[in-house]
């Protein structure tokens, strides 16, 4: 093990923004070490989807590979809702509060973040979408326009083999896709010709799974489970991309099971390194002369919090946004074989520019196929969410529908507002005595007619592709359930008003980056963020400072 | 040969599968090392998910063995299994009969129909019945056994689904 000193740069977190730090910077023959609380996964091993019981074990998290959070109290739904409410058709209302109730903040700690357990849907940013204040009077202006990412979004695609449509719709390309798209699978081949009926525009969505072999691995083989951790490496996760390249070169040292505590501030506006933990409980104090923080957009500030640092606008923490997510799920008349094919292989960005709902709507949304996200592709699924009963109807009813379940999937603007933040629990501490990050959730007026529309035109889109029966719906009206979190270090020109600068550089503190979704000023209409966060950390790597 | 318990079940109910026949073979074998409550847990779990045509019953494939394991780690349970049969046992020799497990399926169904409907929320039968059918149905279908007849071919992996653009079972 190289001594601290050897290293040029830190990274806390190893996910999309850590990750991608490293290969930027190691790509410049820097000496990066990278501290990663969680563990290393090792997908043929790991992930055991040739197990007869691979749909009980969801993703394989280990002990370590998720963090703790708290939730203060969400807020009321009336019954003016009840329209919005989750439900299925066996356990009925999956809330039956009157409270939305804090199911989780879906992230893994390991070696690629949460990208290990990411869909893998691979996007850019609509150009539109990053000029919501100027625009809308809304969220915050990028500090950097879609003209001057396209570049690095280019790059990211190289890297990762994205497979991605001939016709780039508002997100103009200066070169093709590394990889054509995937041929659209049965279930989206309905969801097209249903689409199309209304007079939608239903594509192939662009996605981080190979459709080729490419540098060195296998393409996908449609198993329909990137969420429970892809065992082919074809999926692009951050560690056999990346990570996998950045220790290719020699000049990344990863260390698991590392967790930093604190950021220890110098003088001069520099901080002098990172206050760590291990496994074994072993304390440290590693010096850097070049620290970035990518611990998400929930953990990043609370470890600047637990530091007392970077706070300097009063913006840390502040301006979370989360998923703003529906699902709708049918059965069709037809057996589509639906617990085949790659997830989310195709999309409908018509109403994803921020300006595209209408009726004052800001914000925008967009469509995929969801019925490998909303897990309803196994028996098991199927016997607890759609079937239910015992007994010999029971068995009967699961042989006459399995496969038959459609879904469309929609997430949409999340728009900050004073309730929606991150602070440090004041009660409740990890093992290491640190406060617990708690999150603050409110789903403003915004939202709430985001989510209406979205699930009104997911239930019309299914209806038009053959669904006769809902058998559940799934959104963030009654539960809290985010796995694209941004905003809470958001970046900026003004110190004021912002934590970090277009590089994600403090504005504060000369020698510290953030660089994660945290940076996000504005979350987009729903395009998946881990491409826009490589892109950034790319552009990061090589230009900023 | 010595087997392992779970290793006999999985054995025999391959070579009995899509036998109805086959399947009774297997229970009778089996409930000979038994104790009392996998007797009548096997059967219980039998009835919930009974054998057919095209695959066992869950106590064909031994779930009744794997919740009573998996019952150790959550509190109370095992005794939740313990009143639970019991209860169905109770509600059998009122019957005048033996045990649940020596009824047949139509009288097993009777019983169970009564658990599932107790109104009160925090019941012995009621909570057996609803612990039972959740982690028996977790179970189950983690067999792969299960899984003739609902049309689902073989794990995710490491085949995948290249056939994903066609109607299910069509020849390219
Ligand atoms: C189920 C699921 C599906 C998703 N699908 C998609 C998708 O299809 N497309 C897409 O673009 N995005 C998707 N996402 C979101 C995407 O994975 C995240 O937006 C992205 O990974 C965020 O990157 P990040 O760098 O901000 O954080 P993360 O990737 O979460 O990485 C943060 C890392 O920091 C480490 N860390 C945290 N605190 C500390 C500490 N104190 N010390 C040391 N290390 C620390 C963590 O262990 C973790 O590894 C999905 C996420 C989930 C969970
Ligand atoms: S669908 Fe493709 S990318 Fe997803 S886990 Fe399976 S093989 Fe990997």
């Amino acid at each position: 093990m190289k001594s601290a000193e050897e290293f040029d740069a830190v990274i806390v977190g190893s996910g999309a923004g850590g990750g991608t730090m490293a290969f930027g910077l190691t790509r410049k023959k820097m000496r990066v070490l990278i501290l990663e609380a969680g563990p290393r996964f090792n997908p043929f091993e790991d992930y055991k989807l040739a197990e007869e019981t691979w749909e009980q074990q969801g993703f394989p998290h280990k002990p370590e590979s998720e963090g703790r959070q708290t939730f203060a109290e969400l807020q009321e739904i009336g019954p003016e809702l009840d329209d919005l409410q989750s439900w299925n058709a066996v356990a009925g209302r999956t809330n039956p509060t009157k409270r939305r109730s804090p199911h989780k903040y879906h992230h893994v700690r390991g070696v690629g973040g949460s990208t290990l357990a990411f869909t893998g849907e691979s996007h850019r940013l609509h150009p539109d979408a990053m000029q919501m204040k100027t625009r809308f009077g809304v969220a915050a202006d990028w500090p950097v326009d879609y003209k001057t990412l396209e570049p690095f979004y280019s790059e990211a695609e190289r890297i990762i083999g994205v497979a991605g449509p001939e016709n780039p719709g508002a997100r103009w390309r200066s070169e093709p896709y590394p990889l054509p798209a995937h041929a659209p699978g049965f279930p989206s081949q309905k969801l097209k010709a249903g689409a199309e009926q209304l007079g939608y525009q239903w594509d192939q969505n662009s996605r981080a799974a190979l459709s080729k072999p490419y540098h060195g691995r296998p393409n996908c083989n449609y198993c329909a489970n990137c969420n429970r951790g892809c065992p082919r490496t074809d999926k692009g996760s951050v560690d056999v991309t990346f990570l996998r390249k950045s220790e290719a070169t020699g000049l990344c040292t990863i260390r698991t099971g590392v967790t930093v505590l604190r950021i220890e501030a110098g003088e001069d506006d520099r901080v002098k390194g990172v206050h760590v933990i291990d496994e074994e409980g072993t304390s440290e104090f590693i010096p850097t002369r070049r620290l970035v923080v990518s611990c998400g957009a929930v953990e990043t500030p609370r470890l600047l919090f637990a530091s007392g640092i970077g706070n300097e606008s009063g913006q840390v923490g502040k301006n979370f946004m989360e998923t703003i997510a529906w699902t709708s799920s049918g059965l069709h008349t037809e057996n589509l074989g639906s617990y085949r094919g790659l997830p989310g292989d195709s999309i409908c960005w018509d109403f994803n520019a921020p300006d595209a709902i209408g009726d004052g709507v800001v914000g925008g949304v967009r469509f995929s196929t969801g019925v490998g996200e909303a897990a309803l592709n196994g028996p098991t699924a199927y016997a607890r969410r759609v079937v239910g009963g015992w007994g010999e109807s029971h068995k009967k009813r699961m042989r006459e529908v399995f496969g038959h379940v459609l879904s469309v999937g929609s997430i949409g603007e999340s728009l900050p507002n004073p309730g929606s933040f991150i602070d440090l629990d004041p009660e409740q501490k990890d093992a290491n005595g640190i406060p617990l990050a708690r999150i603050h959730s409110h789903l403003g007026e915004g939202e709430l007619k985001r989510l209406d529309f979205m699930a009104k035109t997911a239930r019309e889109i299914l209806k038009a592709s053959g669904v006769t029966e809902l058998v559940e719906e799934y959104g963030s009206l009654s539960h809290f359930s985010a796995t694209h979190v941004f905003g809470t270090c958001r970046m900026g020109e003004n110190p004021d008003d912002s934590v970090v600068d277009e590089f994600g550089r403090s504005h504060r503190w000369k020698n510290l980056q953030i660089m994660d979704a945290s940076v996000f000023p504005s979350s987009g209409g729903g395009e998946s963020p881990s491409l826009t966060i490589e892109a950034l950390a790319l552009r990061a790597a090589a230009g900023g400072g | 040969m010595n087997f392992s318990r779970r290793h006999f079940v999985k054995q025999a109910s391959c070579a009995a599968a899509g036998s109805s026949a086959g399947l009774v073979a297997i229970g009778q074998t089996e409930r000979e090392d038994a104790t009392p409550l996998q007797i009548g847990l096997r059967a219980w779990m039998n009835t919930l998910l009974p054998p057919d045509d095209f695959s066992p019953g869950a106590g064909d494939l031994g779930v009744h063995f794997e919740i009573e394991q998996h019952a150790k780690s959550i509190h109370n349970y095992e005794l939740l299994l313990q009143r639970g049969m019991k209860w169905a046992d109770d509600q059998v020799k009122a019957m005048g009969k033996a045990d649940f497990a020596a009824l047949d399926d139509e009288d097993r169904v009777k019983i169970i129909e009564v658990a599932e409907a107790d109104e009160a929320e925090n019941s012995v039968p009621r909570q057996f019945f609803f612990h039972t059918l959740r982690d028996g149905v977790n179970f189950y279908y983690g067999h792969s056994e299960s899984w003739p007849g609902i049309g689902f071919p073989h794990p995710p992996q490491p085949i995948g689904f290249p056939d994903y653009a066609r109607a299910p079972d069509t020849a390219p």
